[in-house]
């Protein structure tokens, strides 16, 4: 399981990585997530949608209704210029801890 | 049967409840909603299965309605706890409650807003003074390139600087330099009587100019015209103020004006008005009366020779170093004067005064109008600091003082949600507004003062320098300063209250704000007392300067001015005209002579026989006759005084003459000759002063000779003034048929040297006592401040049996010492203040000990006097009244 501030600080990163892959709606979303990590890291069904909605108001996404070839109605959201920077500046700064991470995840060495 | 669509509109309807979610938000999830039935029904679960499912995964509506609620707060970036920062409906309250607040404590909001509006009054009127001499000779166009081409003479013994050039030397620089715009020299005339149609005028301010000079001043032309107007020889322009007093509304040009003077007898004394200009303003160094041509004295030797020295002023071209161009001149000039100053064993250099330094930094023997003096310039800037922090301090002072009553309101607006910047900004506000309308009475104070202070200062000044865009500039920095300093102590002090602790009643009366306002109060009275000792010291050195012996009698002395006449008084009629001024039984005595005291005298320079070349001294020079000695109490203290007869082969000098020329003794003196013995020293007189105080007794030699006499000295003893007086002016002018009459008296003429620091001692003493009011004003408030804050302490103290004069000392007891404080501090400032004042004359007071003391003394005692009101008041209440409500 994962912890929910960890949760808290990911999703934003995450979603942004997954829209500039192509733009996507909610449920799309969730699963997704799901799929890549083997669901360890699964988001609760609809929490994600608030999180969209503030993104979009910070200009980070932009939406649009379309219908499906189902026949259903679905809210795609597509990354924005500002959203892309944000991205950017995301990435760096977890390739930071990332890389903190991995140096002290190396075995110590030998000591007498 | 399970309808799907039917439960899914109920469900959508649950969601709704939260009231914050929109209908965009409910569709999106009912997509997500439908997706997810679709999918479980796909994986093989019957529809109604499905749906459960389904509505167990998504989240209820209130925890969607909580994160979308976060959602709108973000949006208006900031926590939901927190109101709004700008509610302008606040800032009326605000206003409201200030105004609501000085009506309510209308006692402290006088002192505090009236202390503050009287220094900023005084402020602005210094600053007017600072102005003004700052402001001297700036109207000028191009001003930096306008330079007064002065010379110095070096010797053996010495080095002199003087303010004029060698006449020879001004159509040079014309002529010789290219660097050179514009020159004109300048000849000074000495007072002389001016005739228009029979009637007659003292005129003082006679000059001789070139036309340039309309070049490089600013002399604004009424009539005629600068470029032609003193082209010609006996032509003349004058000032608005001349033309009307002459002419009245005639038109004045082409008019004839007669005037006199010795400088050029051989000239006819008709002159024609050619021009009127616009009187010079208050502050030049440069004042005019009447510009006569040029030509009128281009061939006299005065204007034409390489000694002596007139004052000749140059604008320079653009980019020209005012440096290397006094080089060039002092070269040049050295080469056409060469054998002139090999004869007199000297040097010349040339020397550049920018005049707008003219007023403050030059103070040279010859110079056209008294000159200010720097020094009073950071004086009264000093003075002016002083009484606006004095004030500021009071205004901060009381603000915090009063500021801890409030700390109950502090509890209750940061209890329904004040922020601590909201509140800084309250208080902040608050006394910017107060500090706002202490300007408006400030200016307002100032202008219904303006015409008094005009009179003293002698200023014209207007409401106008009041209403400068600088001005504005100004007063906006002081509002916001005051307003700021003095309100954000109190409101960093209160804004940090927890207010669950004001609430409770732990922090009453700000006590904590009590040492820096301590503080504050020692530095407020040390200004106040450093301005005391000073204006003690300046009153002390006045009097010492007008109650000082001056070695000669100048009591009962009436001058009568004989300029005009000098070629009518020769050796052998001056005993006459003296014994029919002694015919009068109110007339005690009667002399001659070239000066008094206080006046100019001429200087020479004296060669004593068979010394060496460079042992010469400049002397003054008077001649005078041999009444004298008696009629101003002179004493000899070797050899003797001169005879009646008029011989100019004697002289009596003074002690300092004697010192300067190295005489071992006054007997040595006696054997001593000038002018290869032409001259012989008959008498030496004890020093006595014949300039102000400022000065230093300078080398004197009285010659007896009797061709140019300029005063007729009358000793008066008389019961009727003014009988006496119109009997000598009959007799004058029975004896001077047509001459303007003019007489002064000599202890008045004398005083006049003083003048300047007479008025200057009057403005300091103003400031001063402005100051000290200032500084009461606010210890009052603080004083009846502490007094409400003790109202309990006391009314306990009191029905424990203490008596009402304990209770006067306990409330005294801290403002004393905080005076006492101050002297220490005050001392040393003052002194070293008035040791540096003391430096600019020549016979000075020491300042003592007493003057110190007493001023300190002065200071504790206005304190006193001041606190006691508020004290008494306080130790007789009744401790019934005041304990009443506990």
């Amino acid at each position: 399981m994962i912890s929910k501030a960890l949760v808290a600080a990911s999703t934003k990163p995450i979603i942004l990585s997954i829209l500039i892959r192509g733009e996507d709606y909610g449920y799309q979303i969730i699963h997704r997530v799901k799929e890549i990590t083997g669901g360890d890291l699964e988001w609760s069904n609809n929490m994600l949608y608030p999180v969209l909605k503030r993104m979009e108001k910070g200009g980070l996404l932009e939406s649009k209704w379309k219908m499906s070839k189902e026949g259903r109605l679905r809210k795609y959201y597509r990354i924005t210029a500002v959203g892309r920077r944000e991205l950017e500046s995301e990435r760096r700064q977890w390739k930071v801890v990332q890389k903190a991470f991995s140096e002290l995840c190396k075995p110590l060495p030998d000591t007498d | 049967m399970f309808d799907l669509e039917n439960e899914i509109r109920k469900w959508r309807k649950s969601m709704g409840r939260s009231g914050n979610l929109d209908d965009s938000d409910i569709a999106e999830l009912e997509s997500h909603f439908r997706e997810d039935v679709a999918r479980l029904v796909e994986s093989g679960l019957d529809e109604k299965t499905a749906f459960e499912e389904a509505v167990k995964r998504s989240a209820s509506s209130k925890v969607l309605g909580e994160e979308y609620w976060k959602v709108t707060l973000f949006e208006q970036n900031r926590p939901f706890f927190a109101p709004s920062r700008f509610m302008p409906a606040l800032i009326w309250s605000y206003l409201r409650l200030a105004f609501r607040k000085m009506k309510r404590q209308k006692g402290y909001s006088f002192i505090n807003i009236v202390g503050l509006a009287a220094g900023i009054a005084c402020f602005l009127l210094i600053l007017l003074f600072i102005q003004f001499e700052l402001g001297y000779d700036t109207y000028h166009k191009d001003v930096d390139r306008i330079f007064r081409v002065e010379s110095i003479r070096k010797s053996q013994r010495g080095m002199s600087q003087f303010a004029g050039a060698p006449p020879a030397l001004g159509p040079i620089l014309k002529t010789d330099f290219p660097q050179v715009e514009y020159s004109s020299r300048l000849n000074h005339l000495r007072p002389v009587t001016v005739t228009v149609k029979d009637k007659m005028f003292k005129e003082e301010r006679l000059r001789n100019v070139e036309p340039d000079i309309f070049n490089i001043f600013h002399i604004p032309f009424v009539k005629g015209n600068p470029s032609t107007a003193l082209e010609r020889s006996n032509t003349l322009v004058l000032t608005e103020t001349l033309a009307r007093r002459y002419f009245g509304d005639e038109d004045p040009i082409g008019k004839s004006i007669k005037i006199e003077t010795i400088l050029w007898r051989t000239n006819s004394p008709f002159y024609e008005v050619t021009g009127i200009v616009k009187d010079p303003p208050a502050n030049t160094h440069f004042k005019y009366g009447i510009l006569i041509s040029w030509k009128t004295i281009e061939n006299s030797d005065h204007t034409t020779s390489w000694g002596g020295g007139l004052t000749t002023y140059i604008k320079l071209r653009k980019g020209v170093d005012p440096n290397k161009f006094e080089e060039m001149v002092t070269r040049v000039a050295m080469d056409y004067m060469g054998e002139y100053l090999r004869n007199l064993g000297s040097e010349f250099a040339a020397k550049l005064t920018p005049i707008r330094k003219i007023h403050l930094y030059s103070h040279l023997d010859d110079e056209l109008e008294p000159p200010g003096n720097s020094l009073y310039i950071t004086i009264f800037s000093g003075i002016a600091l002083f009484i606006l922090l004095i004030a500021s301090l009071n205004f901060i002072n009381l603000s915090t003082a009063r500021s801890a009553n409030r700390a109950g309101e502090v509890g209750i607006r940061k209890i329904v949600g004040s922020h601590r910047r909201q509140l800084i900004g309250q208080f902040i506000g608050e006394s910017t507004l107060m500090a706002f309308i202490a300007l408006v009475i400030a200016v307002g104070l100032t202008l219904t003062v303006l015409p008094g202070f005009n009179q003293i200062v002698q200023t014209q000044y207007s409401y106008k320098e009041f209403m400068k865009p600088e001005m504005m500039l100004f007063y906006t920095l002081i509002i916001l300063a005051v307003g700021v300093i003095a309100g954000l102590y109190p409101a960093l002090f209160l804004s940090a209250f927890k207010p669950a602790n004001v609430l409770r009643g732990a922090l009453r009366s700000g006590a904590r704000s009590g040492r820096i306002r301590k503080i504050l109060v020692v530095v407020q009275f040390a200004m106040s007392i450093t301005l005391i000792i000073g204006s003690m010291i300046f009153y002390s050195q006045f009097t010492f300067m007008k109650n000082r012996n001056l070695g000669i009698n100048i009591d009962q002395k009436l001058i009568i001015d004989l300029q005009e006449n000098r070629d009518r008084i020769n050796p052998d009629n001056s005993a006459s005209i003296k014994q029919e001024f002694l015919e009068f039984s109110d007339v005690d005595g009667a002399t001659f002579a070239s000066s008094v005291p206080g006046r100019w005298r001429y200087k020479w320079r004296l060669w004593p026989t068979g010394e060496q070349e460079d042992n010469n001294q400049l002397i003054n020079c008077m001649q005078v006759d041999q009444d004298f000695l008696k009629e101003f109490g002179l004493t000899i203290i070797a050899g003797r005084w001169h005879d009646e007869k008029s011989v100019s082969s004697r002289i009596i000098l003074n002690e300092t003459a004697v010192k300067a020329y190295g005489w071992r003794s006054t007997e040595e003196a006696l054997s001593k000759t000038f002018m290869s013995d032409k001259v012989q020293v008959l008498g030496v007189i004890k020093d006595y002063h014949f300039t102000g105080l400022q000065n230093q007794i300078e080398p004197l030699a009285l010659f007896n000779i009797r061709d140019d006499y300029v005063y007729l000295i009358l000793t008066l003893n008389t019961a009727d003034l003014n009988q006496t007086l119109s009997k000598i002016e009959k007799k004058y002018q029975e004896l001077f048929p047509n001459k303007l009459y003019q007489f002064f008296f000599l202890d008045e003429d004398f005083a006049e040297q003083y003048r300047s620091e007479e008025r200057l001692g009057k403005i300091f003493n103003l400031f001063t006592m402005l100051g000290i009011l200032i500084a009461c004003l606010g210890l009052f408030g603080l004083a009846s401040f502490m007094a409400e804050q003790k109202t309990k302490e006391i009314g306990i103290r009191k029905i424990l049996g203490a008596s009402t004069s304990k209770i006067v000392i306990l409330l005294s007891r801290e403002f004393t010492r905080c005076v006492l404080i101050a002297n220490l501090i005050a001392w040393p400032v003052a002194y070293l203040a008035a040791h540096r004042w003391l430096q600019e004359f020549a016979y000075r007071i020491k300042p003592g000990a007493f003057q110190f003391v007493l001023s300190g003394a002065l200071a504790l005692l206005i304190a006193l006097i001041t606190v006691s009101w508020q004290s008494i008041k306080a130790a007789l209440a009744n401790p019934a009244d005041s304990l009443r409500y506990e």
